[in-house]
């Protein structure tokens, strides 16, 4: 364990060392900003660029520390001097890993700290779902173990960035656009068909629309699509109720728990499968079968 | 026996087998493209063979032909490396061949030159103490007074520690006195495996008369056949007798390894 902790300082030291000083720039400014006496709806100039940054964090980590980690090793032949010692490629790959996952844990908490806003943000918001140190944590995660994989099957720094930045976004809309707000089954508030319902303040709407008689929701018919007022003829074509499905502001920090959860999975699974991959393809070259 | 290759076939490679046994030191000899990297490379574990077996008593170390190093790394901090990362590690050694060659150890292996990088190669693959070494092309950057120090340095390493060591080579002129064990390659099949002394006591160059067939019973290497001359390289019993008017030498191991080759061409 010690080697790997050397090794991967000495090899690593300067990116880890200019990503530290990134984040910590970034992460001072989010707090900063959220410090300041007067509250309100808007991002000083500084502070957006380092939301930018918490934004890409993820992807950051995957591909300056992930896709370089084996890619390059291929690309100056150096896996021969690596995987040629008695560490073997399985422990050399689970020690440098290790590692810069544990130093990518700290920087997320760092970055997770502040949201940008001026003003201290009273409890938890949909809006600020991601500038959180859990949620951070696994987009880190993710994004390591995305650079990890690449590398290893692209064999080549810069294909195996691109695709990991392919990669992360598309996850992280999937997480975003999909699949977040499906954690657990959305609540619904119900109002009569000439009525809004309506939500709990702070709540993230998943849907609404209108309740057919059965009291499940009904295709809004075209001729009443059309009008900027549509509830009278909904009502005439069969409509009871209208509805909103929400997620209530208090499933906030629940959520960040599963989507962290959910990307520490997606990662251990990347890295099992670079593992596996690792494992096939190199025998530990100092510990062959003895002959007899 | 400390290698054991048994049918072993890869990419050029087809079906090789071989024994090497413990402290001997082994040339593998053959044209380009014959297959000497890759057998090496399936020797360290680097590649999984298609087909066949291979077994290595103990710790290999390899040193690939392009030498490759971390180019960040200063030749002590490759010294550090080889101590974190080998469970078996002779400090003293790496650092006395990094010494006897005056490679600068505090500036970055990428500003070192070829011949210092190769030292570098060496020294970590000779402190970890391995059992067998497989050294590809190791004289490639090196200048031909430091070839024959490096061999000399080699040999006594391998006489020290009782380690196996197999290198490839296409340079022929340089075996004469170095290897014990002669494997040649050609077209990835296996054509001569032996000792060194023995091949040369069994090979005769036999000049005489043209003729289709030598005087002596044995296996035709190569025939050479002028108007009036014939000329073979055979292997015979060292017990063959050549009678006039034919003359008999015997061959170096230049000449042994340019007629085995010359002939599968």
């Amino acid at each position: 364990m010690k080697a790997m902790v050397w090794l991967t300082w000495r090899q690593h030291r300067w990116v880890l060392l200019s990503t530290a000083v990134l984040a910590l720039i970034a992460s001072s400014l989010l707090v900063a900003v959220d410090l300041t006496e007067s509250p309100g709806r808007s991002v000083p100039l500084p502070a957006f660029y380092a939301v930018l940054l918490q934004t890409a964090f993820g992807a950051v980590i995957g591909m300056f520390w992930g896709a370089p980690l084996v890619a390059r090793e291929f690309e100056e032949r150096t896996h021969l001097v690596a995987w040629g010692q008695d560490v073997t490629p399985q422990r050399w790959l689970a020690g440098k890993v290790g590692v810069l996952a544990v130093f990518a844990l700290v920087l997320a908490v760092l970055m997770g700290q502040g949201d940008g806003f001026r003003g201290y943000q009273d409890g938890a918001s949909w809006a600020l779902f991601e500038a959180h140190p859990l949620v951070q944590a696994g987009y880190v995660l993710l994004g390591l173990a995305l650079g990890v994989l690449f590398g290893l099957l692209a064999r080549h720094t810069l294909t195996a960035m691109a695709f990991t930045l392919a990669a992360y976004v598309g996850v992280r809309m999937l997480l975003a656009l999909g699949w977040r707000e499906h954690y657990l089954p959305a609540e619904r508030a119900v109002a009569p068909v000439r009525e809004a319902a309506s939500v709990p303040k702070g709540a993230e709407i998943v849907a609404s629309g209108y309740l057919g008689g059965d009291g499940e929701p009904m295709a809004v018919p075209d001729i009443c699509a059309r009008l900027s007022r549509p509830a009278a003829c909904i009502a005439a074509n069969g409509g009871t109720d209208s509805y909103v499905d929400y997620q209530p502001v208090e499933r906030v920090f629940g959520f960040q728990v599963t989507e962290f959860l959910v990307c520490f999975l997606l990662a251990l699974g990347l890295f099992v499968l670079a593992h596996e991959r690792i494992r096939r393809g190199w025998r530990p070259s100092r510990t062959h079968r003895r002959l007899a | 026996m400390t290698v054991r290759v048994e049918n072993v076939s890869k990419w050029a490679l087809h079906h090789c087998s071989f024994e090497l046994p413990a402290g001997s030191v082994t040339a593998l000899v053959g044209a380009n493209g014959a297959g000497k990297t890759t057998l090496l490379n399936i020797l360290a574990g680097h590649l999984p063979a298609d087909f066949g077996h291979v077994a290595v008593a103990g710790r290999v170390a390899f040193v690939p032909q392009d030498k490759p190093m971390y180019k960040g790394f200063t030749p002590l901090d490759v010294l550090k490396f080889g101590g974190h990362m080998n469970k078996v590690w002779d400090e003293y050694r790496a650092h006395s061949w990094l010494h006897r060659y005056r490679v600068p150890l505090k500036l970055r292996c990428g500003d070192l030159s070829g011949g210092q990088r190769a030292h570098v190669a060496f020294a970590l693959a000779l402190g970890s103490r391995p059992d067998v070494l497989l050294l590809d092309e190791p004289l490639a950057e090196l200048d031909p007074l430091a070839r024959r120090k490096v061999v000399r340095d080699l040999l006594a390493e391998v006489a020290d520690t009782g380690m196996t060591l197999l290198y490839s080579t296409h340079v022929v002129a340089e075996l004469g006195g170095v290897a014990d064990r002669l494997l040649l390659l050609s077209d990835g099949k296996l054509l001569v495996d032996g000792d060194t002394d023995e091949l040369l006591g069994e090979h005769l160059e036999i000049v005489g008369p043209a003729a289709d067939e030598p005087p002596v019973a044995g296996e035709v290497v190569l025939a050479r056949h002028q108007q009036r001359q014939s000329s073979f390289v055979v292997r015979c019993p060292e017990s063959a007798v050549v009678e006039e008017p034919w003359t008999a030498r015997p061959v170096t191991l230049e000449e042994l390894v340019v007629a085995h080759l010359e002939a599968a061409a």
